[in-house]
């Protein structure tokens, strides 16, 4: 952060103190900016608290989801298992055929 | 019919959306309205169920009111973390409308009309009616009904002041007068970009320091005369620059009440009723000179309106003031001048919180200038100015917007009754004060979490990566954050 910003910061804090401190407020309004300060004070320490969770969230959701109940199936075209070309011929010259294909390969 | 038009963009170099599903794109919208709209009710029913924890702070409440401000902290952490999460690419900088309906020709000049007619009878009040702020027509007339009231019909309707505005229709009426004479002329000078927002800004911190701050502010004379003066200026700067140059950007109402109708779901453009996208249309708001004073004027006018009446101001005030009363000033003018350093400090101290936020995501990125972001973001704080308004000035407008009912029957107070209307009185049983802080917290949550959502689509559609966007709204999330708990402190703190 830079230093007119932490200027800034040092001039807002020291105000709001004053004032608070000045009219006796303070408890009262403190309860009430509690939730802010929460957030302020590590995001000015350079801190973003639940950061890497909520990119790994987002990480996850972007990823392309599949389906519930969808089977997979196997997207390769299924291979012909019939002779062809010279091993048809060979087949059907033979007096003993030749050995099966293999069923996978 | 569907058209798609391309924004004035701003001054990024946006990434576009919708290249995801539009199936998916609703589902993530609809997931993020739900989830917040589940936390809303969630809010609202946890005084009930914590009842028993002990009273204190408001005291209809049955749990102390700071409890508010945590909530709804939590609200806008889930719906930040919701928006991060499912709403993954930017879909409200594309401007996306629906026409509806056609608007028939006669409506524009019936509507004219009836402003001037208003405009006539304010003025007319005004000097010939009694000098009492209860009794006379003007006062609740021009700080609840339009002060308050055409704002909050503006976000419900469109930009309905446009078509009611008295200077407008006059000088309309004017034109197409001169025309039928055979007296065309166009504008002799053309609006100059420097002044941009700026007049706005001007009227609306003149007529904050008028309602809020002049001694004599509910005076009908004064509000008739000071009326009277500012049609006279309106007409002077249409003749100058043209009417519809002039009514956009120098009159501070027009240009105030069309900030705000920028919510609405409704437009009306050339003759066409349209349906837009919700705050797609402030995603699409030029960023002229003075846009962000103008944002930044309204929260802080309201915030000094809460703050003045509360604790801190109460007890800091007197204490500038009899600084003022040593320098040999009266009362009423050291008054009005602690008053009026009370105000600039409001509006330095929510331009603060703003800018150290700007700073803040500044830091993220070091591509962005400090003054881009901080005009690039500025639309984000439309929403919250519009709930800093409907939270500060709902019960007067439930409760003292009623006398609008008799006051129309007997305008100058003086015991006439033209609408049979002039012996109602206000109902304070309309709804009580629990009802209220209710309505209170849910605008001012509901005000944020959009300003949060803008801030958020902006975000994917100016920085490169994730990592930055998310870190960027870290920090609008807690200038979100800030204002809530702030906006509610001062709340609690007038109703104490």
């Amino acid at each position: 952060m830079s230093r007119r910003a932490r200027v800034l910061v040092v001039l807002l804090g020291t105000s709001i103190v004053l004032a608070l401190a000045a009219t006796g407020a303070g408890a009262t309004m403190l309860l009430y900016l509690l939730p802010a300060l929460a957030l302020a004070v590590p995001l000015l320490l350079r801190r973003y608290p639940g950061e890497r969770r909520l990119l790994a969230l987002i990480a996850g959701r972007s990823k392309p989801r599949r389906r519930p109940g969808a089977r997979t199936t196997s997207t390769a075209r299924p291979r012909a298992l019939v002779p062809r070309g010279g091993l048809l011929i060979a087949c059907s010259l033979a007096v003993r055929p030749p050995p099966r294909l293999p069923i996978t390969s | 019919m569907s058209s798609q038009e391309r924004p004035p963009g701003g001054e990024f170099p946006t990434r576009r959306g919708g290249r995801e599903h539009p199936r998916r794109r609703r589902h993530g919208v609809r997931a993020v309205c739900s989830l917040s709209a589940g936390l809303l009710a969630l809010e609202a029913i946890w005084p009930e169920l914590a009842g028993a924890h002990g009273i204190s702070g408001l005291a209809s409440l049955p749990v102390p009111a700071w409890l508010f401000a945590w909530a709804a902290a939590i609200v806008l952490v889930v719906s930040f973390v919701a928006l991060s999460t499912l709403w993954s690419s930017p879909r409200l900088q594309q401007r996306e409308v629906r026409a509806l309906a056609r608007v028939p020709a006669a409506l524009t000049p019936l509507c004219g009309l009836i402003g001037i007619a208003l405009f006539a009878l304010v003025i007319y009040a005004g000097y010939e009616g009694v000098p009492y702020y209860t009794a006379n027509f003007d006062p609740t007339f021009i700080y609840v009904i339009f002060w308050v009231g055409v704002p909050v019909a503006s976000v419900l309707t469109g930009d309905m002041f446009s078509a009611f505005s008295p200077w407008r229709a006059t000088a309309r009426a004017l034109r197409w007068v001169s025309r039928r004479l055979g007296v065309t002329r166009t504008a002799p000078l053309g609006y100059p970009a420097w002044l941009g927002r700026w007049p706005v800004v001007g009227g609306l911190l003149a007529f904050g320091w008028l309602e809020l701050i002049y001694h004599d502010h509910d005076n009908p004379v004064t509000l008739a005369s000071l009326a009277l003066a500012y049609f006279t200026l309106m007409l002077i700067g249409m003749a100058l620059f043209g009417i519809e140059a002039w009514t956009e950007r120098g009159d501070a109402f027009g240009g105030y009440f069309n900030l705000f109708s920028r919510l609405a779901l409704f437009e009306v453009r050339d003759g066409v009723l349209y349906l837009r996208r919700p705050l797609s249309a402030l995603a699409d708001l030029e960023i002229e000179p003075g846009t962000v004073a103008l944002v930044l004027t309204i929260i802080g006018v309201t915030t000094f309106d809460g703050a003045s009446n509360g604790v801190v101001w109460n007890t800091i005030g007197p204490h500038i003031q009899s600084v003022f009363s040593g320098l040999g000033l009266g009362p009423t003018p050291a008054d009005e001048l602690s008053d009026t350093i009370g105000l600039l400090i409001a509006l330095a101290v929510v331009g603060a919180f703003f800018a150290l936020g700007v700073r803040g995501m500044q830091s993220v990125s070091r591509r962005f200038p400090y003054g881009q972001l901080l005009r690039g973001f500025a639309h984000t704080l439309v929403p919250i100015g519009f709930a800093y308004v409907l939270a500060h000035y709902f019960s007067l407008l439930v409760w003292q917007g009623q006398a609008i009912g008799y006051l129309a029957s007997n305008p100058l107070g003086r015991n006439a009754n033209l609408f049979g209307t002039a012996h109602w009185h206000i109902n304070y049983n309309f709804i009580d004060s629990t009802a209220i802080w209710y309505v209170q917290v849910a605008a001012l949550v509901l005000g944020h979490v959009s300003g949060l959502t803008l801030a958020h689509d902006r975000a994917l559609s100016v920085y490169r990566s994730k990592l930055e966007a998310v870190r960027s709204q870290y920090w609008m999330l807690a200038v979100m954050v800030t204002f809530t708990c702030l906006g509610l402190w001062l709340l609690s703190d007038v109703n104490t």
